[in-house]
């Protein structure tokens, strides 16, 4: 069977499509306004590049906060039992799945099963997300894909506190009129998101194997603080950012 | 998408009736003013409601009046007017409606029910929580006029409840009675007193059965008729709470014997820890979507407590001791302890901590909670960020994400997704 998975993020939207349950393909589009226009066009533009029309897709599950406006869906589940999911998928021996996207972060514990045994989600606000990532790459005027890496190696991280996105922006920007490298100003924005996101799963409980799953894990910067934060090893999987997409394609062969 | 407000969808056709309870008791808040029968306003819970009704004097309530406030949207103007006068944002949603209410038109066409009548009498007495307090003190300060009686009941926890206390309880209770004999004019009829103390006990003796029946699966009452408390609050000593509960009684009795449940289905059953959000009662139904039933709550726990009636003063006192510490006052391990019996008790299978930005005693503890639940009872939790009273401070689709993937997880355990 030809299943197919929707992620609706609020900065991406990802598609995967699987048959039989192997992953045929997947494909991640910046979002936009409309999410069931980039619903549609995200797997529209996957089934094209790997060449099935749109009728042979049997199933489809969308998930993500834009997942009830896919109303082509067969069923819309939550990002926590898709991460799960995906992660099963991709490394059966996985316990502990941290996903980091763009305006939440989740921690999940899976049981020997893969199934959801508990979850805790950011509250509060977007600090320790890749929302605050991007606000501060902005600020700072460096390439998003780039900032992870210039966070190595920093001599002195500065200290910048995880409260709110906007108040470490200001003091970003003070940093940076009092001179403090940008190297190390990085790496405190990337100890800032780590620290929010260790605090999440302690709240949950350390468990291990640990995996990252989401756009944020492809920032080394924060997996590495991370680590060492809650020091165990993180293991980040090529698909890390469609891992939602994936998990909900594998739900939807299962519907 | 889950509304910010919304009201809650009702089953039993005797909660329906609360509307015209509730419409009938501000009408008599008001007629009493126009007669000129002395006005008290007071915290709920404390045993002075019985001598009220017994000195035929009207009670107020405005910790109760926020919720109606928060349910007919009046509660962002209140809001708006506290932030002029200076309070915090983060105080709590209670006290920032009052003192904004009270400083604003009180009476105006846009106020449902005719909005609270100017008090003649204010009691504080102490207990409870810090803003409770606080909220006399700026009741004192805006009506002037009014005597004030301010008591210092002690936040003693209820197993360590001694005679000391109880000595100290009843003095209190004499004091108040004197002040309002003073103040009034009317004399205690002791054998009224008796009269009124019987149907408050009659009232939390029905309260406690009609809980009893949300034991049954399905559960006959949901957390979205919770509703009826306000009879517990303004109520309490009356006919009108005990007739109106008997009639509550019979209609979820019948439906438990029927194995009439709140939906059809009903798959999961919830517990919801912490004080509801009274711009969205609607929350309560938001589960049922997915088979999920609100079966139990903390809250309802704080308004019955079964009187002495042999000794009626007495057990006035003991109230007064007892009442807050029954959801605000208590120990985290007592708390743990209550909630551990109550999801025992109606079978529950996951309860939902809302975590209450502007109630910080009630919220205490829950991390506690949440690891009792799970490691004594293997019971799931999920912890959702709101308020009491202030929408603002609630994210309808943070609370979607958290309590769909709640029930995704929920329905799994149980094989049933």
């Amino acid at each position: 069977m030809i299943a197919a998975g929707i992620d609706i993020g609020s900065i991406t939207a990802k598609a995967a499509v699987m048959r039989d349950g192997s992953l045929l393909g997947t494909k991640v589009i910046f979002t936009g306004y409309n999410a069931e226009k980039a619903g549609r066009k995200v797997l529209e533009e996957l089934l094209g590049e790997i060449g099935l029309p749109v009728s042979e897709v049997e199933r489809i599950v969308s998930t993500g906060y834009g997942r009830n406006s896919v109303d082509f869906a067969d069923r819309a589940l939550t990002e926590i039992v898709c991460h799960g999911a995906g992660v099963r998928f991709l490394n059966p021996g996985i316990r502990l799945v941290i996903d980091v996207g763009g305006q939440d972060s989740k921690a999940i514990a899976l049981d020997p099963e893969g199934r959801v045994e508990d979850f805790a989600m950011n509250d509060k606000c977007a600090a320790g997300t890749g929302r605050f990532l991007e606000v501060m790459a902005r600020a700072l005027e460096v390439d998003l894909e780039r900032f992870g890496e210039l966070s190595l190696g920093a001599d002195r991280p500065a200290d910048i506190s995880s409260l709110c996105t906007v108040f470490a922006e200001s003091e970003v920007i003070s940093l940076i009129a009092k001179g403090t490298s940008r190297q190390n100003i990085v790496a405190g924005i990337h100890e800032s998101v780590a620290s929010r996101v260790c605090a999440l799963v302690r709240r949950l409980g350390i468990r291990q194997p640990v995996m990252m799953t989401g756009g944020v894990a492809r920032n080394i910067g924060v997996v590495r603080a991370l680590e060492r934060k809650i020091a165990l090893p993180i293991e980040v999987s090529p698909y890390a950012q469609v891992n939602g997409a994936l998990g909900a394609a594998l739900m939807a062969a299962r519907v | 998408m889950e509304a910010k407000t919304r009201k809650s969808i009702k089953r039993l056709n005797t909660a329906k009736e609360l509307n015209r309870i509730v419409v009938e008791f501000y009408q008599e808040c008001h007629e009493a003013k126009a007669a000129g029968k002395p006005i008290g306003w007071m915290p709920p819970m404390n045993g002075a409601i019985e001598i009220f009704y017994a000195l035929d004097l009207q009670p107020v309530f405005p910790e109760n009046w926020s919720p109606v406030c928060a349910a007919f949207g009046l509660a962002p103007g209140n809001f708006a007017r506290a932030d002029e006068l200076g309070y915090s944002r983060d105080l709590c949603g209670y006290l920032r409606n009052i003192t904004g209410y009270i400083h604003g038109d009180m009476n105006g066409p846009g106020v449902p029910l005719g909005g609270l009548p100017e008090p003649d009498l204010l009691l504080s007495p102490g207990g409870g929580c810090i803003p409770v307090m606080k909220i006399f003190q700026a009741l004192e300060q805006r009506f002037p006029q009014a005597k004030v009686f301010a008591a210092d009941l002690p936040q003693v926890a209820i197993e360590a409840i001694r005679k000391h206390h109880l000595d100290y309880a009843m003095a209190g209770i004499h004091r108040l009675i004197d002040f309002l004999t003073e103040a009034t004019g009317r004399k205690l009829d002791y054998d009224r007193l008796k009269e009124v103390v019987i149907l408050s006990d009659q009232a939390c003796a029905l309260w406690d059965e009609i809980m009893t029946y949300r034991r049954y699966i399905p559960t006959p009452f949901s957390a979205a008729e919770i509703g009826i408390m306000f009879v517990m609050v303004t109520r309490q000593g009356t006919q009108t709470a005990v007739d109106f509960l008997r009639a509550v009684r019979d209609e979820v009795k019948e439906r438990a014997a029927a194995g009439q449940g709140v939906i059809e289905n009903e798959k999961i059953r919830l517990f919801w820890d912490n004080i509801p959000l009274w711009y969205n009662m609607g929350i309560f139904n938001y589960f049922e979507k997915m088979g999920g039933v609100v079966v139990a709550e903390t809250y309802s726990a704080a308004w019955s407590l079964r009187l002495d009636t042999e000794h009626p003063l007495e057990a006035l006192a003991m109230k007064s001791l007892k009442s807050y510490p029954l959801v605000s006052c208590v120990s985290v391990n007592k708390r743990k302890e209550m909630v551990l019996k109550a999801c025992r008790d109606f079978a529950i299978d996951g309860a939902i901590l809302h975590s209450n930005k502007s109630c910080v005693p009630i919220t205490l503890g829950q991390m506690d909670i949440k690891r009792a639940l799970s490691r004594e009872l293997g019971i799931p939790s999920v912890v959702i960020d709101a308020d009491h009273m202030d929408a603002e401070n609630f994210s309808a689709a943070q609370f979607e994400t958290r309590a769909d993937a709640f029930m995704e997880m929920l329905l799994a355990r149980k094989g049933l997704s």
